[in-house]
């Protein structure tokens, strides 16, 4: 019987050698020469892009229950129908299948979009609102309502690996509807918030009631990565991703400065990375555990004993498996709760910790379960079995103890040495007595 | 009665079936982004005979000069062309009449080029290549075979694509050749789809369409006759290429650059762009309305006599202007702007519709009457008798009311618990007459100064005074301010897409006193954490306290004591071995009992149990037989000795 049983897994998606497939829906086919750099960029990238319209009767997601693309760009926002086989339903079954979608509205804003979206952890607002900020709007490009607004960078999430390098990203340019994160659904990340000054409503009607986004709590990009690493990203303006925003150099109202370049460029390609699961992928390469001084696993463990476990992890870089680095990984050893958990030393992508087992015996479980921002989630689990001390393995030589080792032995002697007098002794005669008195 | 039956009607008409008009032209940045196009075609696409064509001749479009270096290379692609295919000689030979100094030589170019015309299967595509590269080469074809054959081409395929080159490849025939050729413009134009009312394409997008708007203004040209084309129509089909010009690949940006030239410059349809040559906001400082009337590459279509028709107020649709000349811009070299001004009077703050219209000698122009731009007249407004009260929720008035100079920030910090109402109250006015004005945005923002958290409330304004009043009642609110106490900043944010100076204004501060809501549980698996988490080390149990080593020691020198005492006892007593009976089973008894001890002593030190037994069971057998038989041997003695 084996005691010791070995699970690894680990839930990384399985990253296909071949080129990703895209599928590209659109409502208006002129997408193709307004958006033309993003398009460029995604097949230098190396994905083949099918661009189709979101009502073309011969779209499938899934045939013969096999998905025909990787990933899922919607820039159909008025879209009130897919053609085909696709609706909500089967894009939900797409994600929940590991597909990852990038969503990008409008104010023109269709059924179809928000249902997705809902299921997704957010909410956008109804068609024929806009995103307004009449304090950061683009003087150019702005049509008069100062629906075209300028999002500072500084509000983006803290995640280099979605966002890029924040520092660098410049003004985000920025048309389209506002959108909303479900507080309930924790997977949720506000990737751009809007500034304090913003809210969402139809700029041609007053306003009656309490705008349904307000303040930071409009986002401008929303994004989350499901339980299975699927990721979806949804923004509410798809004019982020076209070629004038991405040309265009930003002239903020109240701002004299004109020589600042839009980062919508920057901004939408670290978006596309990451939901086209370029970056931020992880996955276990090998687990290995032994007593601290051997190499090789052993059958069970003893209690208090010296472990040394190393798991290397790899991070997808370009295309290719590299190693890892890290340094705020970390082990739990588990019955049920923790009973140690330890940062891990990283070298080269092998992620080594040296521990003493506790004095508690039973079932156990490494455990490394990995989850940060922009990565998907690793989670490791080893089982294996810690048992007791034999009996002789208990300490021996207890100087308290002495007393009761001294008066054991002391009588063995005297038994022996007794039974050697007692034996042999002979009564003296009674002449013999008295001769020596 | 009936004449106003007819106005109602035409007014009617009017409303569903406006004018179209092209808004937008060849601007520069556009040019600009063709031009990149071109350049990184011909860069990247050396090997494509097609692409270095496109290319060059778009920047000859742009009226952008290549080096002598790349036209140098340009030439020598060309030559490189193969004569025996009517394609590669099309591009070769466009490429060399797009160059100032580039002579080719194809020996076999009229053999190949008389092939087509004799080929049952040319398309209307393959003849159009041949007549070009004839025309362009100088090479003698028989003009009627072509005929011929572009009829039975035609014959075969009339779709859009195939009329489109069928059209291109008649501009080169002869005059009354050509004649034949020109009700096909007709038939072309009912293949249109129209989109949105605006815009009218071919079927096969931007190429087939460009290409159909050249041919169809080329041969017009040629045999100065009027095309079957509706003005409305040359407008929509304008509006179209315009709407495609962000194009990118080398062939279509070409075709919508030769199709825009064409319809900037030929004897029947000139499309007029009418757009806003001054920004959209329009103030007392900035009273002039400016607009551009071009031809589709933004140069000038001779002076024209430019009418506002009328100025419509969007929110009240008032008519506040009609019929108004606009004057030419002073200074204006290029000879395309007019303008006017709209603030002669005080105009009530709102967007603008004005619809223009020119007239002109110029019997071509198109697209010059309905012509809409929109422009807003903007407005400074300022905050005014700003209150602002922290009072018991209970009172019905407030109290203790602080005012607020514009501008600045309240010096004392307010405080203020549940039992408690925050009230603010302004009114926001037009800076020049000091009337009230409704705001799109009228915010009250609580920002929390430590974690940035923010609660924005929506004030309204009193429909009687028109003063935005705001209140929270703690109480109430508690919750939505998450329990969340500490200090807050009170900004005031008022904005409009008509009010030219949003404010965002630091009120005032305030100290919150709220219960602390009750934490919501999470459960643990709905628990996302992304953080590193505390280590933990494990709480090892503590060894038994032990007695001092002086206690254990000494009481392992009384435990020995006995055994001393026995020796001492045994000397006063005298030991002998009077009955000892030498013999091996003796020696052996007392040798195994000790090896039984020794065994045990050695179990201490480091056997286990199984080791010690086997071991036992050896030394245990031996010793018992030897007793065994010292013992008999010693009663017998005993037993001989009493009788």
């Amino acid at each position: 019987m084996k005691l010791l049983v070995c699970l690894l897994l680990a839930l990384t998606a399985v990253i296909s050698t071949k080129a990703d497939r895209v599928l590209l829906l659109v409502d208006n086919l002129n997408v193709r020469e307004t958006h033309s750099i993003y398009l460029k960029y995604l097949q230098d990238r190396g994905h083949t892009v099918s661009l189709k319209s979101a009502d073309d009767p011969s779209l499938a997601l899934i045939k013969h229950g096999e998905f025909v693309y990787e990933h899922l760009i919607l820039f159909s926002p008025s879209v009130e129908e897919f053609g085909g086989s696709i609706n909500v339903q089967e894009i939900t079954k797409f994600i929940d299948g590991g597909g990852n979608v990038l969503v990008a509205a409008s104010s023109d804003i269709g059924d179809a979009i928000r249902d997705l979206v809902t299921e997704n952890g957010f909410e956008f607002d109804e068609e024929h609102t806009a995103v307004i900020d009449h304090l950061n709007y683009d003087t150019v490009l702005d049509d008069g309502k100062h629906t075209t607004i300028v999002g500072d960078s500084k509000f983006l999430l803290d995640a280099p690996m979605i966002v890029g390098n924040k520092a660098s990203v410049g003004p985000v340019l920025f048309r389209g509807v506002g959108l909303v994160s479900d507080k309930d659904n924790h997977l949720t990340l506000d990737i751009l918030n809007a500034a304090t000054t913003a809210y969402s409503f139809n700029p041609d009607s007053p306003i009656q009631e309490y705008p349904n986004a307000v303040g930071k709590g409009t986002l401008l990009v929303g994004a989350l990565q499901a339980r299975n690493n699927a990721r979806v990203v949804i923004t509410g303006s798809l004019d982020m991703f076209s070629d004038v925003f991405i040309n265009a150099q930003v002239n903020k109202v109240g701002s004299s400065d004109k020589s600042t370049k839009s980062g919508n460029l920057a901004l939408v390609t670290a978006l596309s990375q990451w939901v086209l699961k370029e970056k931020g992928v992880l996955r276990v390469k090998s687990v290995n555990h032994h007593r601290k001084g051997e190499t090789k696993s052993p059958h069970d463990y003893t209690i208090m004993e010296q472990v040394e476990y190393t798991i290397a992890i790899e991070e997808l870089k370009d295309g290719k498996w590299g190693p890892y680095d890290a340094n705020d990984v970390q082990l739990e050893f588990v019955r049920i709760d923790p009973f140690v958990r330890t940062s891990l030393k990283a070298t080269n992508g092998n992620f080594k910790a040296l521990f003493k087992l506790p004095d508690v015996y039973g079932v156990f479980k490494f455990l490394v379960d990995y989850r940060r921002v922009g990565y998907t989630h690793l989670y490791s689990v080893t089982q294996m079995s810690v048992r007791p001390l034999e009996h002789t393995q208990y300490e021996r030589f207890i100087r308290s103890a002495f007393p009761y080792y001294a008066s054991s032995f002391s009588m063995m002697f005297g038994v022996v040495i007794f039974s050697l007098i007692f034996i042999h002794f002979k009564e003296p005669t009674a002449a013999a007595a008295k001769k020596s008195e | 009665m009936r004449v106003a039956t007819v106005f109602a009607l035409l007014g009617m008409a009017a409303l569903c079936w406006s004018t179209p008009y092209l808004n937008t032209y060849l601007k520069p940045e556009d040019k600009q982004s063709l031009k990149s196009v071109f350049t990184k075609a011909f860069a990247e696409q050396q090997q494509d005979i097609s692409a270095i064509h496109h290319a060059v001749g778009g920047l000859k479009f742009l009226g952008e000069s290549l080096s002598a270096q790349d036209s140098q290379k340009a030439c020598e692609i060309a030559k490189k062309a193969k004569d025996t295919d009517a394609k590669e000689l099309y591009h070769a030979a466009a490429i060399a009449s797009d160059l100032p100094s580039c002579a080719l030589s194809f020996p076999k170019a009229q053999e190949t080029l008389t092939a087509v015309a004799k080929d049952d299967k040319a398309t209307s595509q393959l003849i159009y290549y041949a007549l070009a590269a004839a025309e362009q080469l100088k090479v003698k074809v028989d003009q009627t075979a072509f005929n011929t054959a572009l009829q039975n081409a035609l014959k075969k395929d009339d779709s859009a694509l195939s009329l489109t080159y069928g059209l291109n490849a008649a501009v080169f025939f002869d005059a009354p050749t050509a004649t034949k050729y020109f009700d096909r413009i007709e038939d072309l134009v009912g293949q249109a789809d129209e989109i949105d009312g605006k815009y009218l394409q071919f079927e096969g997008g931007l190429s087939v369409t460009a290409g159909g708007v050249y041919a169809i203004y080329a041969l017009s040209d040629k045999l100065n006759k009027s095309p079957a084309v509706k003005s409305d129509e040359a407008v929509k089909f304008a509006s179209y290429l315009l709407n495609r010009k962000s194009v990118q690949i080398e062939r279509a940006a070409f075709l919508l650059l030769r199709a825009l030239k064409k319809l900037a410059n030929n004897k029947y349809q000139v499309p007029v762009a009418f757009t806003l040559g001054s920004p959209v906001a329009v103030n007392a400082g900035a009273p002039k309305v400016i607009v551009k009337l071009s031809n589709v590459f933004g140069e000038t279509v001779g002076t024209l006599a430019v009418n506002v028709d009328s100025a419509t107020h969007i929110p009240s649709s008032g008519v506040v202007l009609s019929r108004k000349q606009l004057a030419k811009v002073a200074g204006d070299n290029t000879n395309t702007l007019y303008e006017f001004n709209l603030m002669e009077q005080p105009r009530e703050r709102g967007f603008y519709k004005l619809s223009l219209s020119a007239g002109s000698q110029d019997k071509r122009l198109v697209g010059t009457n309905g012509a809409e731009v929109s422009v807003k007249v903007m407005t400074e407004v300022s905050v005014e008798d700003v209150e602002i009260a922290v009072f018991d929720r209970e009172h019905a008035q407030a109290t203790n009311t602080q005012k607020v100079a514009p501008g600045t920030k309240l010096k004392a910090s307010l405080e203020a618990d549940t039992h408690q109402k925050v009230i603010v109250k302004f009114a926001v006015k037009e800076k020049q007459t000091k009337k009230a004005v409704a705001v799109h945005q009228a915010f009250i923002a609580f920002v929390h100064e430590k974690t940035g958290k923010e609660l924005i409330f929506v004030a309204e304004p009193d429909p009687a005074t028109s003063v935005y009043k705001f209140d929270v009642d703690l109480q109430k609110s508690a919750k939505d301010f998450d329990g969340l106490s500490g200090k807050y900043n009170i900004r005031l944010i008022i904005g409009d897409s008509v009010v030219s100076n949003a404010i965002d204004w630091h009120l005032a501060d305030v100290s919150l006193k709220l219960p602390a809501a009750e934490t919501k549980k999470v459960k643990k698996s709905e628990l996302i954490n992304y953080e590193k988490l505390p280590e933990i080390k494990h709480l090892f149990r503590e060894p038994e306290k032990r007695p001092p080593q002086v206690v254990s020691d000494a009481f392992t020198a009384i435990c020995l004591a006995p055994i001393l005492l026995l020796f001492v006892l045994w000397l006063r007593v005298g030991i002998n071995f009077g009955n000892l009976t030498p013999s091996l089973w003796t020696l052996g008894f007392h040798i195994g009992l000790a090896a039984v001890f020794g065994l045990y002593f050695v179990f201490w030190v480091k056997l286990n149990m199984f080791v010690t037994l086997k071991y036992l069971a050896g030394i245990g057998g031996v010793t018992f037989l030897c007793g065994n038989r010292m013992l008999r041997a010693m009663a017998d003695r005993r037993k001989q000795k009493t009788e």
